[in-house]
């Protein structure tokens, strides 16, 4: 079930009204956990199981390390204590859960990857290609099940006693599929605490949603059109195209992976429940190491806490920084996608931070020496297109299906001259007709007036919130219907099959 | 306490909330939803119609929809019949509608045609779902018809209505602000395809006598079944037919089925494929496509099916009852869809006012036209004040004229012909078709009130005239001398009340244009500028396409001289040469002291030119009447002939073939031309005598200095040089040509060439070797032999001197000759010859061992001296 199918705007209110309908806090989390269950089961009720196995193993690693603490005597703090048991145990649910993803989602590429290597050192051998589907969301609850495990093998977190209640925290349905990846900490102490109906906070929710439902299924899913088409056939563009596209893309991923996000944020706040904010303005970002601070924040402190700080972190010689960075850029690609592309765009972003830490003593001395504040308006302007510009090189990699379209698209993107095809029509031939091509420029324009704003401080669902109620609601029936009508969804029909008569 | 106010004002604005949303969807909903003719208005507009107005209820796919003529059903039987179909309607959406239906119509009888009972399917296709769903209003048998009809995944979609066509924003139309909530729809349905005319010729498969039986589809059996049960538990007739079409064998069996199934029920199958020529359906001219009727098998049809109900069902006449909601429509106010905003004062001569209106396109349709004009005077010739008319045998139209005897003739369709005996000097006419009634009034008393039959009506596709009508060629004849001074079509019936009480407004006169210009004020069209000289080639291609508005006035001057030097005699032209389509201006000589000219849609005169001086001659049109005048004397007086549009060019010393292409190039004179927008005063033309133009420069050509580069040997295959000069671009050129060669042998092929190939026009410079002694030349249009002594060597002089030809060689003139000649483009070619399309050819294997050509005639004594040196050292 996805958020922008018309089954979740049913799911959805149903199970919130049933919620709060519920008096009592366990059963409460028992039908969560219950609409949980559906919903995942909604895309193949097969991987229930192992979303189940996930939850039960991390649950009694958990609690084996909280008992086993609590037996030891040792001078050390109780959650600091550890014993060769609770490391073995934690080490094998660790590896055990890494494996059972990396079946899912690595096997065939590694045996690939395998069978070329191989090839160029001359050894020609054939590993048939398994079917293995890809269960939905297997990156995201096994990364928030690895945190909690940690975490309480670091004695951050104490391990939860209610199987119940870990289980919704494993499975909680607006943060399955696409994050964000929570932390023990947060989201199971709310499921402890009964929430209130609030209607201020159901309407922040909801508008927060609406915002999510916009960003998907207004912006991105209209400016994949084109991003589809170009990519599609990249040998037919050249010049301006792709690089149009490309910065499209930049926008769609963003729109595509922040709507959905918003989304979620919003249906668990309509809930009670606060998540964790997961995009914060990235594009307005001023470094690459900047726009990882603000993209994806669950994923990349995730890496952060738990990957570059056991290897060392930024508190060791420069050269193993700069290595530490690599290493968690590469683990990040590949986590995205199981293909060299990721991989490549991972490295890409890595080394780019790199570079950029290595120079910048000398463009911090260049620039003092031209008399040039770097916190001045138009330093901050140039430097944020330069990242923006490095971000989108990186997503052509991303993008492309292969590294030969990848290459293609960068090579006739940076050697043919034609800025004549944004202004002599070609760009409505992408795709999208004028009226919609129109319709998309002027949605992302609101989606930028609306980041800026955002990094500017300004909240916006509070401030208007103090408009006129007219003048509020107006705006919130705009925003519906320019989803309503705007939106790419609902089955497509051919205007040409409805015109003619036919026998 | 407080709480619970707080949570009433909540809960109060959320219901607001709610509800305006919900008006919002419902606004944007009907802009957004489809409107076709085909499934979704007829289901939306059905609930418009007030209750008990429907007595046939006609159901099923394009074969009820596009076949069954509402229109003919009303106008013919006043038989009110409402089309709840959609294409490709699968009988479960029969079934809904059906159930929908009743519970706003009490039908007489519900007419089912059971073509989707030969379909096998699940689901129909997409469009098929929408359109068979989505009209309805929100209620159950909506919710069961969705549910019938359109696969899980996509329900809700369908139900909500905006996912499926949210995205039409980019096509809307005016129209689609047409169907909110407040706008009512109930009209009579109207057919697209009654104004169809296209033809698709077919003959229907005659059922095989061994033919059994074949199953339905399990779903439209199952169906089928509910349909005939529901009908017979409440009592409902239905009719079970089925259109003629381009019928299949499997649908034959399945017919046969069908039949079964129904005789089960006690119901009355009618398959028109067995029975259609009883009614007259001609498969071969009443369809437009292998479904459905066109605009000569509807009315048949619908008659078929009126027949049918008839013999067993009382069906009321609704046309009878004035509070039916179509009776009431007709009778609403309405503005005319033409009217005239000037009086139409037309001469009796050309002119006349087409108004553009199609009076007569659909020979069913309704209108009224209310005229008043003055009566022209009786002649000879009827005198037409207005027509859509096609004089013709088996034809006809409408048509008002002054008949010969006096009479005001009203013709109409094929055969009626109404007469007005002494009628007044002005005349308000009203005429009221109602379909195939019509119903005419004269200074307000009722003259005719008549029913065609459907076989004297006809189509005619063009607009009403006002002063004239057309031949059977299309050219405007009978033009009468009469003022029209209002014009009114309405395309509705207005009722006798509001057409007796119609008065003409007071129309302004039409200014008559001031036709005589004075020529220095005149707009000037075309002016010759140099004299022209024909030669048989050249052509002036003015550009002015003359008679691209056959309306327009011009006046053409000419100073012409009889004498012709070179081709045909064309003057000039801007003539259609097509066989059957000659029209425009065409000036030529068609004999020694003869001038034709041709104008308008080919009327001609032949005019006694004088042979020993220049002759001027004037052509006066005015728009379609023309005056010609030869040197002082008016040759013809404002002769009338009428001529359609011509985009062709005028042409001076040419005219073009009925292909387009330039042909008939002359050696004729033209001293002057000039031609005038509108018509220039009499004495004037008369007076017109400028100077005769001056010849034009001529081109000097180009420069023919050439020397060859090396000594040049042929192979009589490929070897050859083009020098790139041309020597005869310029027939008054001078120039020599110096040459010397080895000659052994007899040669194939031109040692020299620079000439035209292009049959009948061959001319220019032509040296080729016919015998061991002999050369033979072309000199201009000339012919000259050359002997010559055998000898290793040749040395030739060829001298060009305007007219006079030289050739020298051996250090004597051995040929001369005189020729006059056009100019020629070719260059002049070394060891071959071009053909007509420029192409080498005729190559020769001769050995050239200097080539000059020197850019003057040099004069005898030149040319001896350099021989006398040549054998200084043969010796």
């Amino acid at each position: 079930m996805l958020f922008n199918s018309l089954s979740y705007l049913v799911f959805f209110p149903a199970i919130t009204l049933a919620y709060y309908a519920i008096p009592n806090l366990r059963l409460r989390n028992l039908l969560l956990l219950a609409g949980s269950y559906f919903f995942y089961m909604c895309w193949d009720p097969r991987f229930i199981v192992l979303m189940l196995g996930c939850t039960v193993l991390t649950y009694l690693n958990a609690l084996f390390v909280d008992l086993s603490r609590r037996e030891t005597e040792s001078e050390v703090p109780k959650e600091k204590r550890h014993t060769g048991g609770m490391t073995l145990y934690t080490g094998v649910t660790i590896l055990f859960t890494l494996a059972v993803v990396a079946f899912f989602k690595y096997a065939n590429f590694l045996t690939e990857s395998l069978v070329s290597l191989l090839g160029l050192v001359g050894v020609q051998i054939t590993i048939p290609k398994m079917n293995i589907t890809l269960p939905v969301g297997i990156s995201f609850f096994t990364f928030q099940s690895l945190s909690y495990v940690i975490d309480v093998y670091r004695g951050k977190t104490k391990a939860e006693r209610d199987f119940l209640t870990y289980a919704l925290f494993v499975s909680f349905f607006p943060q399955l599929v696409a994050g964000p990846i929570e932390r023990s900490g947060s989201l199971l102490r709310q499921f402890h605490v009964r929430q209130r109906f609030s209607s201020d906070r159901a309407a922040k929710g909801a508008m927060l949603m609406l915002w999510g439902y916009f960003m998907k299924i207004v912006v991105a899913d209209r400016v994949a059109v084109i991003v589809d088409q170009v990519y599609t056939y990249h040998g037919a563009y050249e010049g301006m195209i792709p690089i149009v596209a490309t910065v499209l893309f930049a926008i769609q991923i963003y729109c595509d992976f922040n709507g959905y996000t918003t989304i979620a944020i919003g249906s668990a706040q309509v809930m009670g429940i606060e998540l964790m904010e997961n995009f914060q303005q990235p594009y307005l970002a001023a470094s690459v190491a900047d726009f990882w601070r603000r993209w994806h924040i669950s994923l990349t402190s995730w890496f952060r806490d738990y990957v570059y700080f056991p290897l060392g972190g930024s508190r060791c010689a420069r050269w193993k920084k700069y290595r530490n960075i690599l290493i968690v850029f590469l683990i990040s690609g590949l986590w995205h996608g199981a293909a060299w592309t990721y991989v490549i765009w991972g490295g890409m972003n890595g080394l780019m931070q790199v570079i950029g830490d290595i120079l910048k003593p000398a463009r911090e001395k260049a620039l003092k020496k031209m008399g040039i504040r770097e916190d001045s308006l138009g330093q901050k302007l140039i430097r944020m297109l330069i990242t923006f510009v490095l971000v989108d090189i990186a997503w052509i990699f991303f993008r492309a299906p292969d590294l030969a379209v990848a290459w293609s698209v960068l090579k006739s993107s940076l050697t043919v001259w034609n800025p004549w095809v944004l202004f002599d029509g070609t760009l409505y031939t992408l795709g999208l007709e004028r009226i919609d091509f129109w319709v998309m420029v002027a949605s992302i324009l609101v989606l930028a007036g609306v980041d800026i704003l955002h990094a500017r401080g300004v909240r916006i669902r509070e401030t208007v919130g103090g408009w006129p109620l007219i003048i509020r609601w107006g705006l919130i029936y705009l925003m519906i219907f320019w989803i309503l009508l705007f939106g790419i969804y609902g089955p497509a029909y051919d205007a040409a099959s409805f015109i003619y008569f036919q026998f | 306490m407080r709480s619970w106010i707080i949570v009433l004002k909540k809960g109060a604005k959320g219901l607001a909330f709610a509800v305006v949303f919900l008006i919002l969807w419902i606004l944007v909903d009907q802009v957004m939803m489809f409107k076709q003719e085909d499934g979704t208005l007829p289901a939306r507009n059905f609930y418009d119609l007030p209750a008990d107005t429907v007595d046939v209820l006609v159901l099923g796919t394009s074969h009820a929809g596009m076949n069954v003529s509402s229109q003919t059903l009303w106008d013919e039987y006043g038989i009110a019949s409402y089309r709840f179909w959609g294409s490709i309607q699968p009988i479960w959406n029969s079934y809904y509608y059906l159930l929908e239906a009743l519970k706003y119509q009490q039908p007489k009888v519900v007419v089912l045609d059971a073509h989707s009972l030969t379909f096998n399917q699940e689901y129909g296709t997409y469009p098929v779902q929408i359109k068979n769903t989505i009209g309805l209003r929100p209620s159950r048998n909506k919710l069961e018809n969705i549910l019938a009809s359109v696969p899980e995944e996509d329900r809700a979609a369908v139900l909500l209505g905006l996912p499926v066509y949210h995205n039409r924003y980019t096509e809307l139309r005016e129209e689609d602000f047409d169907y909110m909530a407040w706008q009512r729809h109930p009209e009579l349905q109207v057919l697209s395809s009654e104004e169809s005319v296209h033809i698709y010729p077919f003959t229907i498969r005659e059922p095989d006598p061994a033919l059994e039986e074949a199953p339905l589809g399990e779903k439209e059996e199952k169906y089928f079944r509910m349909l005939l049960e529901f009908c017979r538990e409440k009592g409902i007739a239905l009719e079970l037919v089925v259109s003629p079409y381009e019928i299949s064998v499997t649908e034959q069996q399945k017919y046969l089925r069908v039949a079964s199934i129904a005789a089960e029920y006690g119901v009355r199958y009618t398959d028109f494929n067995l029975s259609y020529r009883e009614y007259g359906i001609d498969p071969q001219q009443d369809f437009l496509d292998p479904g459905h009727f066109n605009r000569y098998g509807l009315p048949k049809y619908a008659r078929a099916l009126a027949e049918l109900l008839r013999e067993r069902y009382t069906l009321p006449d609704r046309r009878q009852d004035p509070d039916h909601i179509w009776n009431r429509l007709e009778s609403r106010t309405v503005l005319p869809v033409y009217a005239l905003t000037e009086q139409f004062d037309g001469d009796g001569r050309q002119d006349f006012l087409d108004t553009g209106y199609p009076l007569m396109e659909n020979p069913l349709s309704s209108w009224t036209l209310c005229t008043r004009f003055t009566l022209p005077e009786a002649a000879a010739e009827q005198k037409v004040i207005m027509a859509c008319y096609e004089d013709q045998e088996n034809a006809g139209g409408f048509r008002v004229c002054r008949e010969t005897g006096g009479n005001l003739g009203i013709s109409f369709g094929k055969q009626v012909d109404t007469q007005v005996q002494n009628p007044a000097e002005e005349i308000t006419l009203c005429v009221v078709k109602k379909g195939k009634q019509f119903t005419i009034y004269v200074n307000g008393v009722l003259t005719e009130d008549r029913k065609m039959d459907t076989e004297e009506l006809l189509s005619l596709s063009g607009g009403l005239l006002l002063g004239c009508q057309k031949d059977p060629a299309g050219r405007r004849i009978r033009f009468a001398r009469t003022r029209v001074k209002d014009l009114q079509i309405y395309d509705c019936v207005l009722s006798e009340k509001e057409v007796l009480e119609w008065t003409p407004k007071e129309l302004p006169v039409a200014q008559r244009t001031e036709y005589l210009k004075d020529i220095r004020e005149a707009e000037s069209i075309l002016a010759l500028e140099s004299r022209f000289e024909g030669n048989g080639e050249l052509y002036v291609d003015s550009g002015v396409a003359l008679y691209e508005d056959p309306e327009r006035s011009f006046t053409l001057l000419s100073r012409i001289d009889p004498e012709i030097t070179a081709g045909d005699s064309v003057y000039f032209s801007c003539f259609c040469e097509v066989p059957g389509e000659y029209r425009g201006l065409l000036v030529r000589r068609t004999g020694e002291d003869q001038l034709n000219v041709v104008f308008g849609n080919g009327h001609g005169v032949n005019l006694p030119l004088p042979t020993d001086r220049p002759s001027v001659l004037a052509v006066v049109k005015d728009r379609s009447a023309y005056t010609l005048w030869l040197n002082g004397e008016k040759m013809v007086d404002e002769e009338v002939a009428v001529c359609d549009s011509y985009d062709g060019s005028f042409l001076i010393g040419a005219q073009t073939d009925a292909s387009g292409e330039i042909f008939r190039q002359s050696g004729i004179v033209l001293y002057n031309l000039e031609i005038y927008e509108g018509i220039l005063k009499e004495d004037q033309i008369l007076a017109w005598t400028p100077l005769p133009l001056n010849p034009p420069p001529r081109d000097p050509g180009m420069d023919v200095t050439y020397q060859l580069p090396e000594a040049l040997t042929g192979n009589g295959r490929d070897i050859y040089v083009d020098t790139g000069i041309r020597l005869l671009d310029n027939p008054k050129k001078d120039w020599t040509i110096h040459l010397r060669m080895d000659q052994v042998n007899v040669r194939e092929g031109a040692v020299l060439s620079c000439f035209d190939e292009t049959p009948g026009k061959y001319r220019g410079l032509l040296l080729r070797q016919s015998g061991r002694t002999t050369f033979s030349l072309v000199l201009g249009g000339a012919y000259a032999e050359v002997e010559i002594h055998p000898a290793d060597q040749l040395e030739m002089y060829i001298v060009k001197q305007d007219d006079r030809w030289q050739v020298y060689a051996e250090g004597e003139l051995k040929a001369e000759a005189r020729s006059s000649f056009s100019p020629y483009l070719g260059n002049l070619f070394l060891c071959a010859e071009r053909d007509q399309r420029g192409i080498p050819f005729r190559f020769s294997t001769i050995s050239l061992r200097e080539v000059q050509v020197i850019n003057r005639a040099l004069e005898t004594e030149e040319i001896i001296g350099p021989e006398a040196d040549g054998k200084e050292e043969t010796t």
